[in-house]
């Protein structure tokens, strides 16, 4: 269990010799264990956010930290699942879901690995190579190589979204598990309130340009996942009108700024 | 790292798809065999009718007398041990374009600085004909297998290079994200994704390499050596012995065409 703090970050990117911001400033902190989600449209910085606490970008201002410690860089016990699934196309499905253990030096928990396999469902095609895959299928063995290692901090970035109803149903009962079970510190970006609903302990709602926390719903006390749950439903509609209301803000914002 | 990054982002080409490639992928095709065939019997066919008049400039280098040369030249011994001298040639030059080149390469491809510094200076040494070398070769390296190995590795070397470092440059940028975010440092990025993902470049490179190197060969070894594929074509000059040189200049381009085989094979099992 780790704890994830981000204080006041920003970040700029250069566009067409711009600097344009496309984060912040912003400020989270994440409890040891916690599983966070992140609504937002499209644009507004969840990816950028996600990747700073990879330590795969560096904040233009302020500062990340992990345990206390400043996120410079990647590490392994913060496992990323990419919004595409990024498998290596000259290793097997398995050889990909295997190759932190070959980074690192470490013998292969060939057990683990296969457990893994079948854990998001793909046995059948340890051997094949991730060409002959389906998106959904590679986006699974994707989220297997993150979940091997057994990491304390799971960032994931829409690591459902090219997967089917019954299937995505399938990994977030998996991935609640896999929560309840190791007490994983998880991050997790969706375009699904739903999927948010059932999945968080907390749901962050981001505006976007430049992205920041519009409003932050504590779901950890809920009592029931079930969708048909009063309370669920009442929850959905908050939700979704602070998406809708951050959405409008925005644009409002851009056309007041236009004339 | 960074730098790398930046630049294969900005670099990043749509891919190119071949038509030719989407209509022949996987399928059989009974009628290619016949097709390589028929072309080898027709050139040999326009050869031999070129040269069958008295008065033909090719009638000394017929096909009839260039079969009997061969058969000749294969069971002479001094052809065998020229040939063995050619190839060893050939292997230390290209071992040493290919040691050179690569790590060259990678730091090219690796380091947008390190290309900037080299570029002026590789392209004008790219540019000189590797033979131009010969007289600089000798006066440094003395007579013997020395220059020849030096006048291929420098030949060699360029494909080598280029194609290298347009490997690296191809590399996903997000194959090297993975890697780091699985606990790898440069040294384990270059070992588990770099060299992997270059491998199929670096083949392309040794395969052109080979092209030139074998190209040069036969002209540095009618340079200053003794011994060796292309000396043995200025020997039999020299006697008139036309069907040999002929018979020669077939077994040249037999065993380039040998040579370039198992390259391409591995090139076709390596890609990815
Ligand atoms: N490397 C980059 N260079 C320049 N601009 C970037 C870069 N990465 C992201 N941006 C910009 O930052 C903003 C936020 O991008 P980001 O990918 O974080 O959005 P997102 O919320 O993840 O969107 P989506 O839901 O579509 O994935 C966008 O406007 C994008 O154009
Ligand atoms: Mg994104």
């Amino acid at each position: 269990m780790r704890r994830l703090s981000a204080n006041n970050i920003e970040k700029y990117f250069l566009q067409e010799q711009q600097r344009m911001s496309a984060l912040g400033p912003l400020d989270l902190e994440i409890s040891p264990g916690e599983f966070i989600c992140i609504l937002g449209e499209s644009g507004c910085g969840k990816s950028t956010f996600l990747r700073i606490l990879a330590g795969l970008e560096i904040p233009t201002a302020g500062n990340v930290s992990m345990d206390d410690r400043p996120i410079t860089g990647p590490d392994y016990r913060r496992a990323v699942v990419f919004q595409n699934p990024a498998l290596l196309p000259w290793l097997t499905v398995q050889e990909n879901i295997s190759l932190g253990f070959k980074i690192r030096g470490e013998r292969v928990p060939k057990d683990l690995v296969q457990q893994t396999i079948q854990l998001v469902g793909i046995d059948g095609f340890e051997k094949a190579k991730p060409k002959t895959l389906s998106g959904g299928m590679a986006q699974r063995a994707a989220i297997a190589r993150a979940l091997v290692s057994n990491p304390d901090v799971l960032l994931m970035d829409e690591p459902f979204g090219a997967l089917d109803a019954l299937t995505r149903m399938r990994m977030q009962e998996a991935l609640i598990d896999i929560w309840n079970r190791h007490r994983v510190t998880i991050v997790f970006i969706t375009h699904d309130i739903d999927e948010a609903l059932v999945l968080a302990s907390r749901i962050v709602v981001m505006t976007p340009r430049p992205g920041k926390i519009a409003r932050v719903f504590d779901v950890s006390q809920k009592r029931s996942r079930a969708r048909s749950d009063a309370e669920f439903l009442k929850m959905r509609a908050c939700i979704a009108d602070e998406l809708v209301q951050s959405f409008k803000e925005s644009r409002e914002f851009e056309w007041g700024r236009m004339a | 790292m960074k730098s790398v990054v930046a630049e294969i982002q900005t670099e990043q080409q749509p891919p190119q798809v071949k038509v030719a490639a989407l209509v022949q992928k996987g399928r059989y095709d009974p009628i290619a065999p016949i097709c390589y065939v028929s072309g080898c019997i027709v050139a040999l066919f326009i050869w031999w009718l070129a040269s069958q008049s008295a008065a033909s400039p090719l009638h000394r280098f017929n096909p009839q007398d260039t079969a009997v040369a061969l058969t000749a030249l294969f069971v002479n011994a001094r052809f065998w041990q020229g040939l063995a001298e050619s190839m060893q040639r050939l292997a230390i030059g290209l071992s040493l374009a290919f040691v050179v080149g690569v790590p060259i390469g990678f730091a090219i491809g690796y380091s947008t600085r390190a290309g900037q510094l080299t570029y002026v200076p590789f392209q004008f040494l790219r540019m000189i004909s590797p033979l131009s070398w010969t007289p600089v070769a000798i006066i440094l390296l003395g007579i013997g297998s020395g220059p020849v190995c030096f006048l291929i590795a420098i030949s060699a070397i360029w494909p080598i290079i280029i194609n290298s470092a347009a490997g690296i440059r191809a590399a996903d940028p997000q194959w090297l994200e993975v890697a780091r975010c699985l606990g790898a440092g440069h040294r384990q990025i270059i070992r588990h994704i770099l060299i992997r993902a270059t491998l199929p470049h670096i083949l392309i490179g040794l395969q052109l390499a080979l092209g030139v190197a074998w190209i040069v060969l036969v002209p540095a070894e009618m340079l200053g050596v003794a011994s060796g594929l292309g000396y043995m074509i200025l020997d039999f000059r020299d006697v008139n012995d036309y069907a040999s040189i002929t018979a020669l200049i077939i077994v040249i381009g037999m065993l380039g065409l040998c040579l370039d085989l198992p390259l391409r094979f591995l090139s076709r099992k390596i890609k990815y």
